[in-house]
């Protein structure tokens, strides 16, 4: 097709040229010149995941070849995968330039005797120096398993999950705090993860945008234009299909600017937005009726049981798993009250002539007590939420709200997206609930163009199903294992409450995850417990400082080990963090990264991790991806320095820890096979390989996987490594077929405790009887006020230099990870003032008198905390808010690129634990400003 | 033979800028430098329009045009810069000056010197895989070398939003040439009468 | 529209243009003034030998400015010739260096008709060089300031005048009839040459007034500039050609002009400098930056 011809075009130039070509430049040949040296080798392509958001793109990585020697070249998306579609963003095309960062540790290290930790002191050391010192501490201190705590972010959360949790058993901690959990995956989404059972649009769930016809976008933006690929490609494709959308957005970030509408509605504000929403929709009748009376937990009748909405049937017993034998509702054919089954997918299933009631009559009585259903009272909770109410609080025109509940009652297929990061206010909790009824009410689950599950959660869900309709799950060691294997929520909720949480779990000693402990501790304050908060940092510092017991014993964190993450600046309250990690009690902190981040600087020990382009890994599914795939890592780079891989780290701290006998591999093993389903026999000789340092545990599950899952497909290993080598993704099922034979709720339950898409949740009621009646886990739906500060209430308005506060991320960017990537830190500081300062409308800018980039000084209003930056000038936010970027704020001087540039966000806001989840709060203050 | 050229649509533009660096790491572009607005052969730009709350965001996606009439090609003094038989201009690394007068006659912008600290940075960066041996001015090439081996220029095969999209403006098949034909896409600057190949939907 | 600065050409390329016009012209104007006004040889040996040095030592800063210097001879690879000004302008100073020369050794052996052809072939370079540092300019597009047929006039009139300059001072010191008679002519011409510099300027900021964003731009930027305003039209036009204008009717006043053609000689250059500073590229929206 092409073709250049440049060794004619020379010949002739040169004839042209005659003698003159004696002038020819004396410099090597150029890009384009035939006789250039290429370097030795040839090119190959290796198939890999990227690692930089939990995205999780398929890609391939085109790589020089030279003997046992690799250098990779470029990265592209793998054209093959239909989750990324052969596209990857900046972040992902970047990714060579973190693998042979400058700034990369390739050593491991140990802090200089005497030398403070924060202070980067540090000597070179080898593996077995970084080692013995580890040991030693850990035999000086007496270090028990529980004293541990794993600090995990987003790589081990998507990626080394499986590593993690084999550590954690082969030692007998339950301590894992998951930077993504918290704050992110977990986090606020409860609110939405209840009503569909799993989490929602985070790995686990993906909106079909390209079939969607109107989608309501709540609070996200990196999530979906700015960007995760996969989310990305379908809201592009979406929209070239004609998708309207409406962005909620107190700024106007990429996803608002490509929607169809920008609502810049006020900070903190999404609850009342939402409820207006629900009120239009159910008094205009603009819902899914059959759907919501067939398939959800809408027609469930409730009582007011302490001013808070309970099912009848309910599970009332705190330490049983919610399930209920049966529920019930008001049949509008027999007009009797009927019982339904505690768990099933379809409420007219075994009564198919049952037209169950979505609004009970006036005056409905059961065995004497006042009832009404679900829906009823979520009407009676929007009631009062008028365009005109919500319009005020919201600071935006009512009629904004009245055509968004027109387009998204009115037209099909509807779904709403709200955001990932949340945990911003007190609120949100409700905000995602109301919001992920919405959905239900539109019909967005498990249909074309809604919120569809991943072929994982359907195949976990088939067998769990199957199980509990076989009557096998009776006794409660038996529902604990399966829910434990379950999906979603129910198998979270399995594996935690009966494993990590419980202090009854022989595995773990007896001992629960420090958070449990912690709420004893602040029962005898007269506090809650937090009844979500999974894997969270929930108690670490009272941990360490000494101030909790369990069983009478006291119970103490003493060794923290963090890999690949940065407390100090993901989780916020930034001196908080400093306290705990300088805190003799503390006995050893190792950190595991590959670049000199600010929590390294705090470590005793660091270990130099390698990349993802230079590991393998297990088989894993294609991420969130809807079609039925699996997937895996070829490495494309040869070593460098002398780093390990995390996961050999694991088997190696293990080992330190069990002393003589070495880690339990035995105890992994079994939690590994069941997790996967690989063979326990082939789980047990591998694992057992790389306890021993024989092989990195990273190829030991490689080899397990293939061994197991090449099996179930009818090949051999080396096939199914051949297939995946040569694909980097092996499709076994279309979504278009999952749906129509695993749909859910259609087909099979979805993974709620009572099978159904629960407008009323039973995990919060049951929550009401565990932790005490509180209206942020209300069942239905409750109004939630905010209070911005003392004496800010939720129709506050800033004025003089006081401002909302709001941040989100920033395209080019993932969290603090790859601020330090020298092509990153290239294409942000081209627009450096929009990412490195504080957005502020020109009306308030003149207002105070200020002019692009003078300096600043941030004050929040509740904490106290203070921070000097400078202002961007832009119409694409509100004037009431100040905005910024939450990529930046790294202080390590090490970091060449990163070091001192933008905003540290752990430096404003507060370390803060919300009620639900231990989120963060992490807006629900007010700033004031003055020019520096 | 072939007349390639590309559609831009800005309104599908994300903004998210993996096309640059794409580019920048498949054709070893200077991206570490800070003058300016850096070096790039395609850029990003944020444009702001209106006020508050009716004020609009765009991100425009710029490379080189790749005129039928480039204005660079009538400057160049030695020939460095030239056409090749598929309509892409280019630059012979061997033949260029570097005498910036293609930068200053180029009425996109889509030109930079690539200097001698650059030539030490690309090897710093990328090792003996270094792409550059010597100063020259350097822009877009629609990628001949992934052309040659079949494949889409690196920012159009990455591109989230399908905003960029390639192909042979003499295929009526090509989804590019539709766009062009049906005068959806139109060039920018026409008056200057470079004649771009890349055309735009705003 | 988007209005960027252009940056890639600075001091060394004004200086290059410059001198380029000032030795074009001296060599124009010498054999000019040898061939018409009879002067010596050596006056034409001389002015043609001079203008060739400037235009020289104006070569050097063109290829100072290139990315590698080294590679200057490709320049007179002149594959561009059938477009590039750059290439024809070579192809002009080559004539220029080559007539120029020859014109020298023919005067110094005096053979008359050929000196007198070759003279002429050498002026028309001279007068090409002066031409083509406008010319170079006004070939991009991009920029529409440079972008007009105005420009390649005023850089070829300022030439001339800074021309006129030179020549002035060789015969300022000479006090013999036929140097008075030839000073006063180039004043003279000077004077016309100025006051057209004037008219054209005029109307090149006439035309900026009513031109696009681009242009007015690069207007704006002249006339805010004290180097422009001041520095240029004040002491580097009207201010010689007052005194010019005044030298001329008074006996014993080539001191005076000598001033004033130092005066224009450093316009000359601010007019180089000041208009490739003001150079703004006129991008379609959105695509700067
Ligand atoms: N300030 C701030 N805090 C946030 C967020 C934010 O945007 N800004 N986002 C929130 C969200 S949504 C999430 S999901 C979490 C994510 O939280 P984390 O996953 O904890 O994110 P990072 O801060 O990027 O921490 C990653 C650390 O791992 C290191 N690292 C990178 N690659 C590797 C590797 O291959 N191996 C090892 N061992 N280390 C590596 C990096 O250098 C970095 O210091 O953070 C939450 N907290
Ligand atoms: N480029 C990039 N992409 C990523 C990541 C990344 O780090 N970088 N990380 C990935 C991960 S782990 C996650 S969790 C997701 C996160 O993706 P998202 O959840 O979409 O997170 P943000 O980009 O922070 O988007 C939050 C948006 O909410 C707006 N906002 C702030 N306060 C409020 C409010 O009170 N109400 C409303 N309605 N809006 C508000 C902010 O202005 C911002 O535009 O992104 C994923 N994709
Ligand atoms: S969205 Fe970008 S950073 Fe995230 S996994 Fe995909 S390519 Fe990597
Ligand atoms: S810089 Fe190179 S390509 Fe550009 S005009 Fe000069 S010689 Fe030609
Ligand atoms: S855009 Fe500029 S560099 Fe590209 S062909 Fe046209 S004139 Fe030449
Ligand atoms: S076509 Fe190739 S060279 Fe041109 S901008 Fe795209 S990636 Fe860069
Ligand atoms: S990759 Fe495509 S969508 Fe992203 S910024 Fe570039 S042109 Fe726009
Ligand atoms: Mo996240």
């Amino acid at each position: 097709m092409i073709s250049l011809n440049r060794r004619s075009f020379l010949k002739i130039s040169s004839l042209v040229g005659g003698g003159l070509m004696f002038f020819r430049p004396t410099a090597k040949a150029g890009l384009y010149t035939p006789n250039v040296k290429k370097p030795k080798g040839s090119i190959k392509y290796y198939p890999n995941v990227c690692s930089f958001c939990s995205t999780a793109c398929d890609i391939v990585v085109r790589t020089r070849v030279n003997g046992d020697f690799k250098k990779p070249q470029k990265i592209d998306g793998n054209e093959k995968s239909t989750l990324n579609r052969g596209k990857i963003c900046a972040r992902g095309q970047a990714g060579i330039r973190t693998v042979y960062n400058p700034d990369r540790i390739t050593h491991p290290l140990i802090r200089v005797e005497g030398s403070k930790r924060g202070e980067w002191k540090f000597k070179k050391a080898t593996w077995d120096e970084a080692l013995d010192y580890i040991t030693k501490k850990i035999q000086e201190n007496k270090i028990q398993p529980h004293e541990l705590a794993v600090f995990a972010g987003q790589r081990a959360c998507a990626y080394e999950k499986l590593g993690a949790f084999a550590f954690l058993t082969s030692i007998g901690s339950p301590n894992m705090i998951g930077s993504p959990m918290q704050n992110c995956v977990m986090a606020e989404h409860a609110g939405a993860d209840v009503t569909v059972g799993t989490m929602i649009t985070h790995d686990e769930l993906l909106v079909d945008m390209d079939n969607t016809k109107v989608l309501l976008v709540m609070g996200s933006n990196a999530a979906i234009a700015g960007i995760s690929t996969s989310r990305a490609v379908r809201f592009s494709k979406g929209k070239l299909n004609g998708m309207k959308v409406i962005a909620l957005d107190p700024r106007l970030s990429e996803t608002a600017a490509k929607a169809d509408k920008w609502i810049p509605l006020k900070p903190g504000t999404d609850l009342p937005f939402m409820m207006a929403l629900l009120r239009l929709l159910i008094k205009n009748g603009w819902y899914e009726d059959e759907f919501l009376r067939r398939h959800t937990t809408a027609p469930f009748l409730v009582i007011d049981n302490n001013g808070t909405p309970e099912a009848l049937g309910q599970n009332i017993d705190p330490h049983q798993f919610p399930f209920t034998k049966n529920y019930y509702v008001y049949d509008e054919i027999s007009e009797q009250i009927v019982e339904v089954p505690g768990f099933t997918n379809d409420n007219l299933k075994e009564n198919p002539k049952l037209r169950p009631a979505l609004f009970a009559p006036k005056g409905l009585t059961y065995q004497g007590q006042q009832v009404q259903t679900s829906f009823d009272y979520l009407l009676n909770a929007v009631d009062m939420a008028t365009p005109a109410w919500a319009a005020k609080i919201c600071d935006i025109p009512a009629k904004d709200i009245e055509e968004t509940a027109h387009l998204l009652g009115t037209i099909r297929p509807a779904a709403v997206h709200p955001g990932w990061l949340d945990g911003r206010y007190i609120s949100v909790v409700q905000a995602r609930k109301a919001a992920a009824i919405i959905n239900a009410m539109v019909g967005g689950v498990d249909s074309e163009g809604g919120w569809l599950f991943s072929p994982e959660d359907r195949e976990g869900m088939e067998k769990f199903s199957e199980a509990y309709e076989s009557g096998k799950l009776n006794n409660p060691q038996a529902m604990m294992m399966a829910t434990a294997m379950a999906p979603g929520l129910l198998g979270l909720i399995g594996k935690l409450e009966g494993m990590m949480y419980s202090g009854k779990f022989p595995l773990f000693r007896g001992y629960p995850h420090f958070s449990r402990a912690y709420f004893d501790y602040r029962k005898q304050k007269g506090e809650k417990g937090i009844p979500f908060s999974l894997f969270t940092n929930a108690g670490f510092q009272e941990a360490v400082e000494g101030k909790l017991s369990w069983n009478g014993k006291p119970y103490q964190i003493k060794f923290a080990y963090i890999y690949s993450t940065n407390p100090l600046k993901d989780y916020f309250g930034y001196k908080t963090w400093v306290k705990s990690f300088t805190n003799p009690n503390l006995k050893l902190v190792v950190v595991d990264e590959i670049l000199p981040s600010d929590i390294a600087a705090f470590a005793d020990v660091i270990l130099p991790d390698k990349t993802y382009l230079e590991k393998y890994s297990g088989i894993w599914a294609d991420g969130p991806n809807t079609d039925l795939a699996i997937r895996t890592r070829f490495p494309s780079v040869s070593q460098i320095g002398d780093t390990k891989g995390g996961d050999e780290v694991f088997c190696m701290l293990s080992n330190a820890m069990a002393g003589k006998r070495g880690g339990d591999y035995g105890s992994a093993s079994m939690i590994v096979s069941q997790f996967t389903g690989w063979d326990m026999g082939e789980t047990m000789k591998e694992l057992s390989a790389a306890w021993k340092g024989k092989k990195p545990l990273y190829k030991a599950f490689r080899d397990t996987a293939l061994f197991s899952v090449s099996k179930k497909l009818n090949m051999t290993p080396k096939q199914l490594e051949g297939i995946l080598e040569k694909k980097g993704v092996l499709f076994l099922k279309k979504k278009e077929e999952l749906m129509k034979e695993a749909g859910m709720p259609y087909k099979l339950p979805v993974p709620t405790f009572s099978g159904r898409v629960e407008i009323y949740s039973t995990i919060f009621s049951h929550f009401n009887y565990e932790y005490g009646v509180d209206p942020n886990w209300n069942p239905i739906l409750t109004y939630i006020p905010v209070e911005y500060r003392s004496g800010a209430k939720e129709e506050f308005k800033p004025t003089g230099n006081e401002f909302f506060f709001a941040f989100g991320k920033v395209p080019e960017e993932t969290y603090l990870t790859t601020a330090d990537n020298p092509l990153l830190n290239s294409l942000v500081t081209r627009h450096k003032n929009e990412n490195y300062g504080f957005w502020i409308n020109p009306k308030s800018a003149a207002r105070l008198g200020l002019k692009e980039r003078d300096n600043i000084e941030v004050e929040n209003t509740v904490s106290g905390q203070k921070i000097k930056s400078f202002v961007h000038i832009t119409e694409f936010v509100r004037e009431d808010t100040l905005y910024t970027m939450s990529d930046f704020g790294l202080d390590n001087k090490k970091l060449t690129y990163a070091s001192g540039k933008g905003v540290d966000l752990g430096r404003i806001i507060p370390f803060r634990l919300s009620p639900v989840t231990a989120g963060a709060l992490s807006c629900q203050f007010t700033v004031k400003i003055r020019k520096i | 033979m072939a007349r390639y050229g590309m559609v831009m649509n800005v309104k599908a533009c994300l903004g998210c800028r993996a096309c640059m660096a794409a580019c920048s790491q498949w054709n070893q572009t200077p991206f570490w430098a800070d003058e300016f607005e850096g070096k790039w052969r395609t850029r990003v730009t944020e444009v702001e329009d209106g006020k508050f709350p009716e004020v609009k965001r765009q991100f425009f996606p710029t490379i080189c045009m790749q005129c039928v009439n480039p204005p660079c090609h009538s400057v160049c003094p030695t020939g460095a810069t030239y056409i090749n038989k598929d309509g892409i201009v280019l630059i012979d690394y061997d033949l260029c000056l570097g005498c910036g007068y293609c930068i200053e006659a180029c009425p996109y912008d889509a030109r930079y010197p690539y200097e001698r600290e650059d030539l030490k940075k690309d090897a710093f960066y990328f090792g003996e895989d270094a792409r550059h041996h010597q100063v020259h001015v350097d822009k877009c090439t629609f990628c001949v070398d992934r052309l040659e081996e079949g494949e889409e220029p690196s920012c159009v095969a990455t591109c989230v939003g399908h905003a960029r999209i390639f192909g042979d403006l003499d295929d009526p098949k090509s989804e590019a040439a539709q766009l062009v034909n049906s005068g959806q896409a139109k060039p920018l600057g026409e008056y200057m009468g470079a004649q771009p190949k890349v055309y735009y939907i705003k | 529209m988007d209005l960027i600065q252009q940056h890639t050409w600075g001091w060394f390329i004004a200086i290059y243009l410059y001198l380029g016009g000032l030795g074009g012209a001296t060599l124009a104007l010498g054999i000019l003034g040898e061939l018409r006004f009879n002067k010596s040889k050596w006056f034409g040996i001389g002015t043609s030998l001079l203008g060739l040095a400037i235009l020289s030592f104006g070569l050097i800063w063109l290829v100072f400015d290139l990315l590698n210097p080294l590679r200057f001879l490709l320049s007179f690879w002149v594959k561009g010739i059938a477009h590039s000004w750059i290439a024809r302008g070579m192809v002009i100073i080559m004539g220029a260096y080559i007539f120029g020369l020859l014109y020298a050794v023919a005067a110094f052996f005096k053979w008359t008709t050929f000196k007198k052809w070759i003279g002429y072939a050498a002026m028309f370079c001279g007068f090409g060089v002066t031409t083509y540092t406008g010319l170079l300019l006004n070939a991009n597009v991009g920029i529409p300031f440079w972008h007009t047929p105005a420009l390649p006039v005023l850089f070829t009139v300022s030439a001339f005048s800074t021309g006129c300059a030179i020549i002035m001072w060789t015969l300022a010191g000479k006090n013999d009839h036929d140097s008075e008679h030839l000073f006063h002519a180039v004043e003279g011409f000077d004077i016309f040459l100025i006051s057209l510099e004037l008219l054209i300027l005029f109307a090149y900021f006439d035309f900026a007034r009513l031109g696009n964003a681009a242009v007015m731009k690069s207007a704006h930027l002249l006339l805010n500039n004290p180097l422009f305003t001041i520095g240029f039209i004040i002491l580097g036009l009207v201010t010689p050609l007052i005194l010019e204008a005044y030298a001329s009717v008074k006996e014993n006043s080539k001191g005076m002009a000598a001033f004033a053609s130092l005066l224009v000689l450093v316009g000359g250059f601010l007019l180089r400098y000041l208009i490739v500073w003001a150079g703004v590229f006129q991008y379609p929206h959105g695509l700067a930056g």
